[in-house]
């Protein structure tokens, strides 16, 4: 009798000592799913509870088992079972609430506007002054030539550099190294300043031996394209660092010089816009040498490259980004070379400019820029749900997770066809509206006389607007590195605007030159939504490849 | 005997500081009758040399997993950019299907497979490299055919072998593109020229062992592989505690770690642990018992030799520790254990030099344990010290409260300077310690606190346990004992390699 009770005593005891063993192995498996989420093996386990302190010779005293391996083998049991009774959240796709897609919409259109805010700025100069930084209200037709040929030439030429710089910039920018941004930008700066200079050495060679433009013409032509020039190349290195606000304050203290030279000092225009122009020049390149400064901290880092690639790695990995930068200012400005250089009554010289086209043009303008903030939501939107969806879909449903992105795809492209509709109308009406409200103001008549501009305006209007949908593909692409679908496209583009504005301006009429501006943009769509199609059902490998 | 070795380091010389460098930096300097080619794989591109390299390292390669858009740029800088760029030229998607698909799958197979021969696999790994010397590494490994092999390989596969996964273990997408990518990145050592050496010295079984398979595999160079920690046992730990990866990514990267660390250990001559405690983990991987030698870290007594207390600790109780403030190192228990030091202790003063920004959110949090428990004048987090060799001086003792080690120096530092250690029982640390100091349960302040207040309370205990450690590591930690064990171990296979070689000679 008494050994049976002492043999239930002994059975009660182990018992006791069972559960406090098993109460403790599970503490154990508590601490490492604490540090390691599920495990994926007994060993795993073994080599994190000894990194949690426990020791192989207290396993029999503390846990009932001979050292750590054997004590992992129950361990990982445990904690397959309680990671198994935790369930997880598996809804496919985007699961962010309406108003926080609105809120997202919101941010990033402010943000795209914020983009357009240095024209807008300057369009508002010109509409409530007269002046802007590189333009006047009461420009002659020879005076608005020269000004709009080194315009033109500023942005072709710079245009490769600064995509270059912007991706450049906002890489080394994005892992913290801010050396090499600063070293690169600069170094890109002034490869675009050479650039620039070599152009204009060539441009005015050529003009002494087949004089297009007079002497004293060439030298303002220069001026404006070389002061212009330079302007875009320290603005993109302010707008790779995503200060966009400075550059239209920058901008507009330049203004304000060239009103103050001219409507109080006396200046002539050339001569105030010059100045006006350096001292914007000066303004930009200091804050975008200040934004690069290289402040206590920032200069320790010894982590990472302080190297610039090569020239020749430079121009291999941004030689398709250079060409589309290139491309893309071209294409926007050859409907206007195109039209100003066809047979015109009073053309003077072999490019001539046009004011109610150009008034058309910048009509149509006004609805580009709120285009181009929808396309900052479309792309900001796509980078940051790349890998929230990706996690969403289990590898064996790989089809499902590209077809997710095609519905995706179609709201923004319907979205930015509705709004872009909308904003041309709506811009339209208002601009009709104001001329009728100021149609006592001789000049505001005379913005609505010519059916010119009213003709380039329905045509430019909708280019804009192709255009805009070609550009967003254009972005969805370059996000995820891929340039080489873009430049398919605006190469084609740029060809079909080139052949068919020259026979419509030349066998039509010069102001059909706009028509080449519209065949071309609507090639790009076409084109680059086709290749949006293709990226998108290849969307695992785009993004897989984008490294 | 002398020759030329292939010394492969990993985040460490000469780029980057720590034990594993000093080690590293030891061994090249004194081994001068070895030229040695050092290849460095690193995290980020590195611009600086840590050390100051001697005439015999002959050459220095690094290869960055992360951070390079053109790995070449980084790699191959003295190359020109043409000899490249026809390497581009030459891979499209029919040269890409047919000669590098077949053995990628392959190594994909032996990848997802745990029982696959790790000597198979090397195999594979070598005809990689081969395919790599003359295609481009990134241009292959951005083409269509490559990401739909292994879409298929772990779509099919993988989800076939594992019919039972739970739905957090399936693999997402964004986990075929993070897996893919990372053989992307940490098969960069592929890439590289591998030189004809006598023998290939690998600082980890790890990633930057890559090149010594390719030179076991193609010219039978001996290869040694020294253990610091063991590899795959730390990415057990650190993959494992990566918070943002599922379950899939850690699995892969894991066996990924895994696979390399048994190649190596497979195709090594010799393996070298820097203690005892490494051998059972190194087992498990695969390495026979005939291969292990374990060769202590050694230091210079010279250097780290005891000396007065300084004038301002000389009249106080003082505990000396030289770690980095992080988790590993479980400050958070030397200080609850300084909280009881006090009590009996009251003038005692706990210094802990090391950096303060390994892990910003920790040293925040043992900051606030210190202010909530009222020690500012008892526990002060100094931060880094300019000489190493002074900090053990500057107290009675020295502490380590660590929850994970390996062979750590800073306790053959104090040892020599014949100060006694309270320590923790993780790693080779017994090894060290048994005998000349005082061995506590990892996590438990209290332990630690009557360590500490033993060693405290009893100079003479303290004096005596101070000179025997110091005998100790005049006996056995000495740096040349240490670098003469790696002399005999490289001139030992080298000669036996040659042996080997003139047999084969003599044979044909």
């Amino acid at each position: 009798m008494r050994e049976k009770s002492a043999l239930k005593n002994i059975k009660i005891e182990k018992g006791f000592e069972q559960d406090k063993f098993a109460k403790k192995i599970e503490k154990v498996a508590d601490e490492v799913i604490e540090k390691i989420g599920n495990p994926i093996s007994a060993l795993q386990v073994a080599a994190v509870i000894e990194s949690l302190g426990y020791r192989h010779i207290d396993c029999p005293i503390e846990f009932g088992k001979k050292d750590i391996f054997e004590l992992s083998e129950d361990v990982y049991r445990i904690c397959k079972l309680k990671i198994r009774s935790s369930k997880k959240d598996s809804k496919d796709g985007d699961a962010r609430s309406f108003g926080k897609k609105v809120w997202l919409f919101i941010r990033h259109y402010l943000s795209g506007i914020a983009f357009g805010l240095p024209i807008a700025s300057q369009i508002a100069f010109i509409v409530f002054t007269g002046y802007s930084l590189w333009a006047w209200i009461n420009f002659t037709e020879s005076q608005a030539t020269i000004v709009a040929f080194g315009t033109i030439l500023s942005f072709i030429v710079t245009g490769g550099f600064t995509q270059v710089m912007g991706r450049e910039v906002t890489y080394y920018l994005s892992i913290g190294n801010k050396i090499t941004a600063q070293e690169i930008a600069l170094k890109l700066f002034n490869y675009g300043v050479m650039t620039v200079i070599a152009v204009a050495v060539f441009l005015f060679t050529f003009n002494l031996i087949f004089e297009l433009f007079p002497r004293k013409f060439i030298s303002i032509i220069l001026a404006y394209y070389i002061l212009l020039s330079f302007l875009w190349l320290s603005a993109s290195m302010i707008y790779s660092s995503k200060r966009k606000l400075s550059v239209a304050v920058i901008l507009s203290l330049g203004t304000i010089v060239v009103i103050w030279l001219n409507k109080f000092i006396g200046l002539s225009i050339h001569t105030a816009h010059v100045l006006g122009l350096s001292v914007a020049n000066v303004l930009m390149y200091l804050w975008a040498r200040y934004i690069f400064r290289l402040r206590g901290e920032e200069k320790k880092i010894r982590y990472i490259s302080l190297k610039v690639k090569r020239p020749s790695v430079l121009t291999y990995v941004n030689s398709p980004f250079f060409k589309f930068g290139f491309y893309y200012f071209l294409f926007l400005f050859l409907d206007r070379v195109i039209s100003w250089t066809a047979y015109s009554k009073g053309k003077f010289y072999f490019f001539w400019f046009r004011t109610p086209y150009e008034l058309g043009m910048d009509w149509a303008l006004l609805s580009f820029g709120l285009m181009l903030a929808v396309l900052e939501w479309a792309v900001n939107d796509f980078s940051e749900s790349l890998i929230q969806i990706q996690r969403k879909f289990p590898a064996f449903r790989i089809k499902s997770y590209n077809l997710w992105y095609f519905d995706f795809y179609f709201i923004k492209f319907a979205f930015l066809l509705v709004f872009g509709l909308l904003s041309i109308v709506a811009v339209y009406f208002i601009v009709m509206r104001l001329g009728e409200i100021y149609s006592h103001i001789k000049m505001v008549r005379e913005f609505f006389s010519s059916p010119v501009t009213f003709k380039v305006y329905y045509f430019a209007s909708i280019s804009y607007l192709l255009l805009a949908i070609g550009l967003m593909n254009n972005l969805l692409f370059f996000t995820l590195w891929k340039a080489d679908l873009g430049l398919r496209s605006i190469r084609i583009a740029l060809l079909v605007n080139l052949i068919v504005g020259i026979f419509a301006s030349r066998l039509m009429s010069w102001e059909y030159g706009v028509l080449g501006f519209l065949a071309g943009s609507f090639v790009f769509a076409m084109l680059s939504t086709y290749y949006a199609f293709k990226f998108i059902r290849t969307l695992d490998y785009q993004y897989y490849s984008a490294f | 005997m002398a020759g030329t070795v292939l010394l492969e380091t990993e985040g460490t010389y000469p780029f980057v500081g720590g034990g594993v460098s000093t080690w590293a930096d030891i061994l090249v300097n004194n081994l001068s009758e070895f030229d040695f080619y050092i290849y460095a794989v690193t995290g980020m591109p590195y611009v600086e040399y840590k050390y100051k390299l001697p005439p015999n390292v002959k050459f220095v390669r690094q290869i960055p997993l992360w951070g390079s858009e053109e790995p070449f740029e980084d790699i191959f800088f003295e190359i020109p950019f043409s000899s490249i760029y026809i390497r581009k030229t030459k891979v499209n998607e029919r040269v890409v299907l047919r000669k590098f698909i077949p053995i990628f799958a392959e190594f994909l197979s032996s990848l997802m497979d745990p029982f696959s021969d790790p000597e198979e696999c090397a195999g594979y790994i070598w005809l990689m490299h081969r395919y790599f010397s003359e295609y481009d590494y990134k241009q292959t490994f951005k083409s269509f055919v490559v990401w739909q092999k292994f879409k298929q390989f772990i779509v099919l596969k993988y989800l076939e072998d594992n019919p039972f996964l739970s739905e957090d273990e399936i693999p997402s997408v964004y986990d075929l593109t993070l897996a893919m990518r990372w053989i992307y990145h940490y098969l960069m050592p592929l890439y590289v020229d591998v030189p004809e050496v006598h023998l290939s010295h690998a600082t980890a079984a790890g990633f930057c062992g890559l090149p010594s398979i390719v030179a076991k595999m193609r010219d039978g160079t001996p290869l040694v592989v020294t253990d610091h920690g063991v590899f795959a046992r730390e990415r057990y730990i650190g993959v494992g505690s990566e918070k943002s990866l599922s379950f899939f990514a850690k699995k892969f990267l894991i066996n990924l770690s895994i696979l390399v660390s048994k190649m190596l250990y497979k195709l090594a001559d010799k393996v070298l642990p820097v203690c005892r405690f490494n051998t059972t983990w190194e087992k498990i991987f695969g390495v026979e018992d005939d291969k292990i030698k374990v060769i202590y870290n050694g230091i210079d007594p010279e250097v780290f030799k005891p000396k007065p207390k300084p004038e301002k600790t000389r009249n106080i109780p003082t505990v000396v520790a030289a770690a980095r403030v992080m988790p590993l190192k479980d400050i958070e228990t030397m200080i609850k254990a300084s909280a009881i030091v006090r009590e009996e202790i009251p003038n005692v003063k706990f210094i802990v030099y090391g950096a303060l920004d390994v892990d910003p959110l920790y040293t925040r949090k043992c900051q606030l344990l210190i202010k909530d428990l009222k020690l500012e004048n008892t526990f002060i987090l100094a931060g880094h010290h300019p000489k190493p060799s002074e900090i053990y001086n500057e107290g009675d003792i020295s502490i380590l409260s660590s929850i994970s080690e390996g062979f750590p120096y800073t306790v053959i530092e104090s040892m020599a300077c014949a100060r006694p250690v309270v320590a923790t029982d993780v790693g080779g640390v017994r090894e060290a310690l048994e005998g000349f100091g005082i061995i506590v349960k990892p996590r438990d302040p209290k332990a630690l606190a009557e360590g500490v207040i033993k060693l405290l309370n009893d100079p003479e205990l303290r004096e005596t346990l101070g000179r025997r450690a110091r005998e100790e590591v005049l006996a056995k930690y000495r740096t040349d004992l240490t670098i003469n064990e790696y002399r005999n171990v490289y001139n030992e296979l080298i000669s036996k390699n040659e042996r080997k070689i003139s047999t084969q000679k003599y044979q044909d």
